[in-house]
């Protein structure tokens, strides 16, 4: 928008000067408003330049850590776009060659822009990673790994969980919710409520979904649709 | 009395040539105050062994060495740590200290487990700085993991907490880590005896030893902490030093 003004502004200026200037000044005129128009184009390009850079710390910025001794997950640490120390594999095909559950694509999202798997693992330890582009919320990573847990035990999980809430020394939050289908999810929340994430168990496969701009609803909607899919499938 | 006369371009040229002198000044001087420090996120530096090998457990002596804390950040603090990240790298069971600014800096054992953007801590008894500790986080079995703290001095194994949450995993890939609040927070920092709780309940020598690739960028994108880096001296030990400076440190 600084751009589009300036430019308008420079436009603007030259039409006035053209209009105001006696023919006798003309060569001049013309040349010193050339010359403001180049340096006002100069003038829009640093102030996008600038604003860019302002924004750079925050566009650059990589989810922090997991881990600590401090912040959670505003998620420390590990990389959105290779979460999981994979290696990207051209198909689905070719992922579900590593595990022994069948592998469930995000309904209406197309197919994954990419497919990354933990490689060197048996199959019950492999992990899954299915990455989309979200035109509402950017990158999507949606995981798919076996799991040995019950539905039971992975209602402990979520009650444990839950019961931190607001305790010393607990920072961001747990939020039980239940799928659409019937089934316990556990989304945790950032401190400041700017990232959210899923979890499920459906069947033997424990299915996550997280991404850099994940809110509550967005997990809640993205974990509903995957886990209909997730039941024709089956 | 004569007033200077200017054409109208002249006048926008005047005012251009302002314009752009303002924003280049600002321009220039904006970084400096902008990006400032990075205090939040963290920095963090991950070393693991292999994440195929099942870890039930992680443990080693770490070097509680005071550090500066970065006095611009509301957070001032500093840690290293033993842990057992599931994998999928989305949780994290850790033992280790935690160093608070204060008239000395204080020391504590902590504990803390993670669970995707959820986290919980617990501390114990102050330590002292300019000594060795050793910390192991381990499950005993189960989903629930334990953190402990060795002082050497001939008591054993303190507790650090048992109230952990259900972490819905028992073993996952030992890392070790590094971390810091600001930038003008130090990190050197030596970890040694590496090891491992296995399936059988002991605790093997880490195989191998590498930095981790997915763990531990900084919020400035850098994989590992601005200004230092990794020195591995065998599968169980390794410094983090500071760029330039003497390596191994300690």
């Amino acid at each position: 928008m600084p751009e589009r003004w300036f430019l308008s502004m420079a436009v603007r200026t030259e039409l006035a000067a053209k209009a105001q200037s006696p023919d006798t000044s003309s060569s001049y005129a013309w040349s010193a408003s050339r010359v403001a128009i180049v340096m006002m184009t100069l003038a829009a390009c640093l102030l996008v330049g600038g604003i860019l850079t302002a924004c750079s710390p925050a566009l650059s910025a990589t989810r922090s850590s997991h881990s600590d001794g401090g912040a959670p997950a505003d998620a420390g640490g590990s990389s959105w776009q290779n979460p999981i120390d994979g290696v990207a594999v051209a198909s689905l095909p070719d992922a579900q060659q590593d595990v022994d559950f069948p592998l469930v694509t995000m309904p209406n999202m197309g197919s994954p822009s990419t497919i990354l798997v933990t490689p060197n693992e048996s199959a019950a330890d492999t992990v899954v990673v299915l990455q989309y582009q979200s035109s509402s919320s950017g990158l999507i990573n949606v995981y798919e790994e076996a799991t040995t847990m019950s539905s039971a035990e992975f209602q402990n999980v979520i009650n444990s969980w839950v019961a931190l809430n607001g305790q010393a020394n607990t920072t961001g939050s747990s939020t039980a919710v239940t799928l659409s289908n019937g089934l316990p999810g556990l989304i945790t929340t950032t401190s400041d409520g700017s990232n959210s994430d899923i979890r499920w168990i459906q069947g033997a496969v424990e299915y996550t979904i997280r991404g850099p701009s994940l809110t509550q609803q967005s997990c809640t909607t993205f974990a509903n649709s995957l886990a209909g899919a997730v039941s024709a499938a089956g | 009395m004569l007033q200077p006369h200017f054409s109208l371009p002249m006048r926008i040229l005047t005012v251009t040539v302002l314009l752009v002198g303002l924003i280049v000044i600002g321009n220039i001087v904006r970084p400096a105050v902008a990006h400032a420090d990075y205090c939040d996120p963290e920095d963090a530096l991950f070393i693991q062994q292999d994440k195929s090998v099942d870890a039930y457990g992680s443990e080693a002596n770490i070097y509680l060495r005071d550090r500066d804390l970065d006095q611009s950040c509301s957070d001032r603090a500093a840690w290293s740590m033993v842990n057992v990240i599931s994998r999928d790298y989305n949780n994290n069971a850790e033992a280790g200290y935690r160093e608070l600014d204060g008239s000395p800096h204080t020391f504590t054992a902590r504990v803390c487990w993670q669970m995707g953007n959820a986290q919980s801590c617990s501390y114990s008894a102050s330590l002292n700085a300019g000594n060795w500790y050793a910390f192991k986080v381990a499950s005993l079995g189960s989903n629930y993991f334990d953190g402990w703290y060795d002082s050497h001095d001939g008591t054993g194994w303190h507790l650090i907490s048992s109230a952990g949450p259900d972490m819905g995993y028992s073993n996952g890939i030992a890392m070790a880590e590094t971390g810091r609040h600001g930038e003008n927070t130090g990190a050197l920092d030596h970890h040694k005896g590496l090891t491992y709780k296995n399936a059988l309940g002991d605790w093997p020598d880490w195989a191998q030893q590498f930095k981790s690739t997915t763990y531990g960028r900084s919020p400035d994108g850098v994989n590992g902490i601005p200004g230092y880096n990794y020195d591995k001296i065998s599968n169980t030990e390794y410094e983090v030093c500071q760029n330039g400076g003497s390596c191994p440190w300690q």
